[in-house]
């Protein structure tokens, strides 16, 4: 056998042997800001429960909607190939969901939560659903669900329910 | 197909720079978009940063701000579109791998996951190469960047692959209906053949073993050359049902490496 392929060997044996013994995870703001360089390969590897945001809107009548919200959506286009801002979006606020979620199971109480960068973005970004759907609401609230493994999210699957918010304008995107 | 050091290296320059310019030109459509597609403001992201020097806060407050970091990404792509005409100068190259980062923490770390992954992988090989390439020579140092991003990808594939094996859900073909019902250009269709449980336990063990055998591949080029060929169908796939256009992207530039690396292995 000659040597380059005893190499790859040598590695497919160490990759394998990664995927029984995980170190600790790297933990601080930076790690977090710098985790490109650490991938973990790990792609939809397993059905797990899945974070979703739902919304629901105070009107001027003093009446709140029903809660509205899933996980994200879209059509599709060819030009999405290489043209995808929309649907990235999309993506990347599903994407800060899973991190509220991932931090809400950390946060020692729920004072802190509110503290939280993920948090404060989650308000944002629920604050600006609504004005996009709802421009003449007057408080919103949201609430985190968990959509099991192959089932849907409900009720009594919530994990985070926001105090009432003002819909109010949201933040301008700049500094 | 083979490809040479020479050859591979400049395939990757051009399937880097298409990759960095729909990437760019997304964040620049983001900037000037609605606030729904705005960044998420910098005066909360911040925080992320409490813990930083006033200084390093001070740096990021400025490089941030929406003129300059739209001018920030005009930078990138001109930077970008340099790599195959211009080659990988040692500051273009170097300066595109952090100019990534930066990018990438004003989506607090990543904007696409694995894609953002695959790019700095992309990058960092191209920045081994030109940075060492005065003291190995510029074969030396291309097959050591080359090397670099192969090894990234392969291991994208092995521990993406293997990784299925231990989750009775991709055994049984479960899971993978399961997933794509969650795609962003779900649910799948009710008269959908992959709803089949023998067709979605046979395409979950093909994905499994082509995954997972990739770097088995590696001992000829020619073996090499099939592999990426269904990669592309497999990324075109993700795209289709996930709407991971960057992540196509990303891979396909390290399909130059893949070949350009079992071809050297084969001598």
């Amino acid at each position: 056998m000659s040597d380059p392929v005893l190499l790859i060997l040598a590695y497919v044996a160490f990759l394998a042997l990664t995927l029984f013994f995980r170190g600790r995870a790297l933990q601080g703001p930076w790690w977090f800001l710098l985790r490109s360089f650490l991938p973990n390969w790990r792609f939809y590897h397993r059905v797990g429960a899945m974070p979703v945001m739902l919304v629901r809107t105070c009107g001027a009548d003093g009446q709140w909607s029903a809660w509205q919200g899933d996980r994200p959506r879209a059509r599709r286009a060819l030009i999405d190939l290489v043209h995808n801002p929309h649907n990235n979006r999309l993506l990347l606020d599903q994407s800060l969901v899973e991190h509220l979620y991932a931090d809400l199971r950390e946060a020692d109480n729920a004072d802190s939560v509110t503290m939280l960068v993920s948090y404060r973005l989650a308000c944002e970004l629920a604050r600006r659903r609504v004005n996009a759907t709802t421009p003449g609401a007057r408080a919103i609230q949201f609430e985190i669900r968990l959509i099991p493994p192959y089932g849907v999210a409900t009720p009594d699957t919530a994990v985070l329910t926001s105090p009432v918010l003002a819909a109010g304008h949201p933040q301008p995107p700049t500094t | 197909m083979t490809l040479s050091i020479a050859d591979a290296g400049q395939a990757l320059l051009w399937m880097t720079t298409i990759s960095l310019l729909i990437q760019a030109i997304e964040a620049l459509r983001l900037q000037a978009g609605s606030a729904l597609l705005a960044p998420w403001p910098w005066s909360i992201q911040r925080d992320d940063l409490r813990d930083s020097s006033k200084l390093v806060r001070a740096v990021f407050d400025r490089l941030y701000r929406p003129g300059i970091h739209r001018a920030h990404l005009i930078v990138h792509m001109l930077a970008a579109l340099s790599l195959p005409w211009a080659g990988a100068t040692t500051p273009v190259a170097a300066g595109l791998l952090v100019s990534q980062v930066l990018i990438s923490i004003r989506w607090r770390g990543a904007f696409n996951g694995g894609s953002d992954f695959m790019t700095l992988s992309v990058l960092g090989g191209i920045a081994i190469a030109a940075l060492t390439a005065p003291w190995l020579g510029e074969s030396l140092a291309w097959q050591a960047g080359l090397w670099l991003i192969s090894i990234q990808a392969l291991s994208s594939y092995f521990l993406s692959g293997t990784v299925k094996l231990r989750y009775a859900g991709w055994r049984h073909g479960r899971a993978l209906p399961a997933l794509l019902d969650g795609g962003l250009y779900g649910p799948l269709p009710p008269t959908s053949l992959l709803r089949q449980p023998v067709v979605a336990m046979v395409c979950s063990w093909a994905f499994i073993i082509w995954e997972a055998a990739f770097p088995l591949s590696m001992i000829d080029p020619r073996l090499t050359t099939l592999w990426c060929a269904i990669g592309i169908a497999f990324h075109l796939l993700v795209w289709w049902f996930f709407g991971l256009n960057r992540f196509f992207w990303a891979w396909m530039a390290t399909f130059p490496a893949l070949i350009g690396c079992a071809t050297l292995i084969q001598g």
